[in-house]
């Protein structure tokens, strides 16, 4: 119904290239992240669906045709900002209002959306208050329902939820996404919190200088990542000093294993995720353990790998003997392993 | 307490004691109570001052307001040379408050009878004087206000017109507003409790200016303050101390209105420029 | 070509030339009393041929000597000092004790300090020379009684620096952690309030400073013959003696008020310049 494409999309300022050749589809009610750190474009791609800056080069499709010509206020698509966006003049009640009005909806159907609206976002009691009256959730709220008003094909998110506190946070992240499902709207939701964006997403776009790096399901992009950029973004990962045995063969704290990547040096360093470590005790063992953190589930342990921190996450039962200074021998699962510089 | 006694003793010996004094003598007139003064106050030639005094006002504020907000619109807006934006801040609150005799001076010399550019523009065929301007008169009153007018609005309304999030315009324009359904439904009303506290200020500005006036018009002017001194200290006429005083009153009382009106319009701006 | 574009689209013509008419409208008046005050030429004769002659800074040199310029600028600076001295001492105390103690009268506050905007120096005059002048006649002959009226007309633009300066460095806070290791109000307004808050009386010191420097209707009022009101009797005898004065005078205040801007715009504060 609403399938966003974006085909070799350029888009260049003075110095920068904000996008580069980016190409990306998001299925119709499909929910996809763009996840990057600060400055790699989310914002700009973002922007250029919204239509409020020209691309220098490629097209963005809706259902296959361009809509490259058509200007923002025409394209119907509902959009929630990082914050203050909800107009100061206005009571919750009428910003949602506003929006109906602009699309000539009659009085009668916009009372009756209203209520339905602030029903959803469950501000019922607070529907006659000015935005500098309500808490930063809940103008998040107000405004995630102005977008929604309309029933866009189209909802695009500009990290709505970085400006909030933590907990917070969580209610309305997990309030987007049944939304979001319910009604299944497209969603782009922009972040540089790697967990919100697996949190939320049905996919996930890591993009870095303005193009993209690998999209896919969380699962996948923490297993399987493409290249040592997105496994470092993704989750947690060790990066261990290693040495180049000969073309791809490496070898790492004792252990060598051929790099899924190419790297012409010397010297590199390993990319390792906590759970690919086993730990067992060893008084003879080569290591000894500097801290042990109880996270619930998993247990951390910390030891140092030729002179890196190095971090292993045990299941919490099989973790009960660690005590910091006891000796320890490691297992590193090495399969797939990315080598970066050092 | 104790510390704010020099303050409310200060106050009242020197603001609160004559004030009164001054109101209570526009109505105490041989001894006993009478409007006769106040009403005599706002006929005649008084009353032409008073005319002449809001007139200016308003036609000093609305063209000082006007071009001043124009002025901090364009100055947000341009970002090129990046000290003309710490160069306008500076200068504004310079220029707000340099009224008084050098100014006057400094457009006598421009414009006055021997000023260069009447000069120049007599050279060229204009002549200002022949056309009625006098700075001795209303028109050249104008003039000479609206250099302290144009940038005390630009001070007043600045702030306002940099607090419109740009965010606003996006949100209106992505639920398919055009640019003036969102200066009509948003921008204007955001930005009018501080753009008529504006005009309001520099209403009162100029309705309280003395020294420009009086350095313009060698003292003769007809404006309310000059006015009041003509008749206070000018001694030409005695026993008439209550007419001064009522002129005073209705100063107070109009100058009093517009700042209750500024106040309630800040508290307004206030809000909506914090969250 | 983009850019080019940009650059000379309409809008930005618009912009450009109304900022140029701006700068003629302040500047010009200015470069006028500088060329009336510098060139020896009266306008009446002067023309394309001559325009480059007779300029001399001889009035700038006369203004500075004048006897009539050096007392009546003595008597401002003494009077724009003591008017800071003297709003220092009675609202500082009430400021800082209403913001820390007595929110609720911030309101009254914030109202009395605008009254002066309201009542006009004439009215002000007469009412105190009405209640002086029978009791203490001696009051209203000495130059020096104008300080009270300056601080009274100076307050607009001092409360609302101070104010602002208290606010911003967390007065309550800093009371309540002041207090709690023991401090007396004392020992807290001179060791805690006054050097955070030096750079509130910066702004409110060079305000007052700028406005009683050019202040002429209450000096005239009382017959005082301030900076202000000498530029007024020097003019009619000597005219580009008084030019040279006034714009010395305006530039001076211009600097002043320039820095302090700057200063401030470097620690990242705004000026309140508006007195409201
Ligand atoms: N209006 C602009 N002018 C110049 N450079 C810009 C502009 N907008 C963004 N950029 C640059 O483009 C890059 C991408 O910006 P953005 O999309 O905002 O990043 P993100 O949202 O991922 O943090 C950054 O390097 C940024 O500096
Ligand atoms: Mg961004």
């Amino acid at each position: 119904m609403a399938e966003i494409k974006f085909v070799g999309v350029t888009k260049r300022y003075d110095e920068t290239t904000a996008l580069d050749s980016f190409d990306l589809t998001i299925g119709s009610g499909e929910l996809v992240s763009l996840l990057g750190p600060s400055g790699c474009g989310k914002t700009t791609a973002l922007r250029a669906v919204a239509g409020f800056i020209g691309v220098n080069e490629g097209d963005i499709l809706l259902d296959g045709k361009s809509i490259k010509d058509i200007p923002p206020a025409k394209r119907g698509f509902g959009m929630v900002f990082q914050a203050y966006s909800l107009f100061p003049n206005m009571t919750a009640e009428e910003n949602i209002n506003f929006a109906l009005e602009l699309k000539k909806v009659k009085s009668e159907a916009r009372k009756k959306r209203v209520e339905e609206l602030l029903d959803v976002i469950n501000l019922q009691q607070h529907r006659s208050k000015f935005p500098h009256q309500l808490s930063g959730g809940q103008q998040q709220r107000v405004a995630l329902a102005r977008a929604l008003a309309t029933e866009p094909p189209v909802l695009l998110l500009d990290e709505p939820l970085s400006a909030l506190d933590a907990n917070v946070r969580d209610q309305l992240r997990d309030e987007i996404r049944d939304v979001q499902k319910k009604l299944g709207i497209t969603t782009i939701f922009v972040t540089h919190d790697q967990n919100e964006a697996m949190y939320i997403s049905d996919r996930v776009a890591v993009m870095r200088n303005g193009s993209l790096q690998q999209i896919d399901i969380p699962t996948i992009l923490y297993q399987n990542p493409t290249n040592p950029f997105v496994a470092e973004f993704v989750g947690l990962i060790n990066k261990i000093p290693a040495k180049r045995i000969s073309k791809n063969q490496w070898s790492v704290a004792g252990r060598e294993f051929i790099a899924r990547n190419d790297l012409v040096a010397d010297e590199g360093l390993a990319l390792i995720r906590p759970e690919a470590i086993a730990v067992t005790p060893d008084p003879q063992g080569e290591y000894s353990i500097e801290a042990v953190s109880f996270l619930g589930v998993v247990t951390r342990l910390q030891m140092q790998v030729a002179g890196a921190k190095v971090i292993a996450d045990l299941i919490s039962d099989q973790a009960t003997g660690f005590r910091i200074g006891d000796r320890v021998k490691l297992a590193l699962s090495t399969q797939d392993a990315f080598v970066e510089k050092r | 307490m104790l510390v704010g006694a020099p303050f409310v003793i200060f106050i009242g010996v020197f603001l609160v004691w004559p004030t009164l004094t001054v109101l209570w003598n526009s109505v105490w007139i041989d001894g006993q109570l009478s409007a006769s003064q106040l009403l005599r106050a706002m006929s005649g030639t008084y009353r032409r001052s008073f005319v002449l005094s809001t007139q200016l006002g308003i036609l000093t504020s609305l063209i000082g307001g006007t071009v001043g907000i124009i002025l901090a619109i364009v100055a947000t807006n341009i970002k090129r040379p990046k000290w003309l934006r710490s160069f306008l801040d500076a200068w504004s609150a310079v220029a707000s408050q340099l009224g008084g005799i050098p100014l006057a001076f400094a457009f006598i010399a421009l414009l006055g009878t021997q000023g260069i550019l009447t000069a120049i523009l007599k050279f060229a065929g204009i002549d200002i004087i022949s056309y009625g301007f006098s700075l001795a008169a209303f028109s050249g009153w104008v003039v000479v206000y609206l250099y302290f007018q144009i940038p005390l609005m630009f001070l007043v309304v600045s702030p306002a017109v940099e607090g419109l999030k740009p965010e606003w315009r996006e949100a209106a324009t992505i639920l398919g507003s055009s640019a003036g359904r969102f200066w009509r439904s948003v921008g204007i009303p955001v930005l009018l409790p501080s753009i008529v506290a504006g005009y309001l200020l520099l209403f009162v500005n100029s309705f309280a200016a003395y020294a420009t006036a009086y350095a313009l018009s060698s003292g003769a002017g007809q404006l309310v303050p000059l006015q009041i001194r003509f008749i206070l200290q000018g001694n030409v006429i005695t026993g008439e101390d209550n007419l001064g005083f009522s002129l005073v009153t209705w100063t107070i009382v109009i100058l009093l209105v517009s700042l209750i009106l500024i106040n309630r319009l800040q508290k307004r701006v206030s809000k909506w420029t914090s969250s | 070509m983009d850019q080019l574009m940009k650059i000379i689209s309409l809008g930005n013509v618009f912009k450009y030339l109304f900022l140029i008419l701006l700068a003629a409208f302040f500047f010009l008046p200015l470069i006028a009393m500088a060329r009336f005050a510098f060139q020896t030429i009266p306008v009446v004769s002067l023309g394309l041929d001559n325009f480059l002659q007779g300029w001399t800074l001889g009035a700038l040199w006369a203004a500075l000597t004048d006897p009539g310029a050096i007392a009546t600028t003595r008597l401002s600076l003494t009077l724009a000092f003591l008017t800071i001295l003297v709003t220092f001492v009675i609202l500082l105390p009430i400021a800082t004790y209403v913001e820390i103690f007595a929110q609720k009268y911030k309101p009254a506050l914030t109202a009395i300090t605008l009254l002066p905007w309201l009542v006009p120096p004439v009215a002000l005059v007469v009412g105190v020379a009405a209640t002086f002048r029978p009791t203490v006649p001696w009051f209203l002959s000495n130059p020096l009684s104008l300080v009270p009226f300056y601080v009274l007309w100076t307050l607009p633009f001092s409360y609302r620096a101070l104010d602002a300066g208290l606010r911003m460095m967390g007065a309550r806070t800093q009371y309540e952690a002041a207090t709690s290791m023991g401090a007396s109000w004392m020992k807290f307004f001179l060791r805690v309030i006054i050097p955070n808050l030096k750079t509130a009386m910066l702004v409110a010191a060079v305000l007052s400073f700028a406005l009683v420097m050019g202040e002429f209707a209450f000096a005239s009022l009382l017959l005082k013959q301030t900076l202000p009101t000498y530029l007024v009797v020097i003019q009619g005898s000597q005219p580009r003696v008084g030019f040279a004065l006034a714009l010395l005078v305006m530039l001076i205040s211009a600097l002043f008020l320039g820095l302090l801007v700057n200063y401030l715009r470097r620690r990242g504060v705004k000026l309140n310049a508006t007195g409201i």
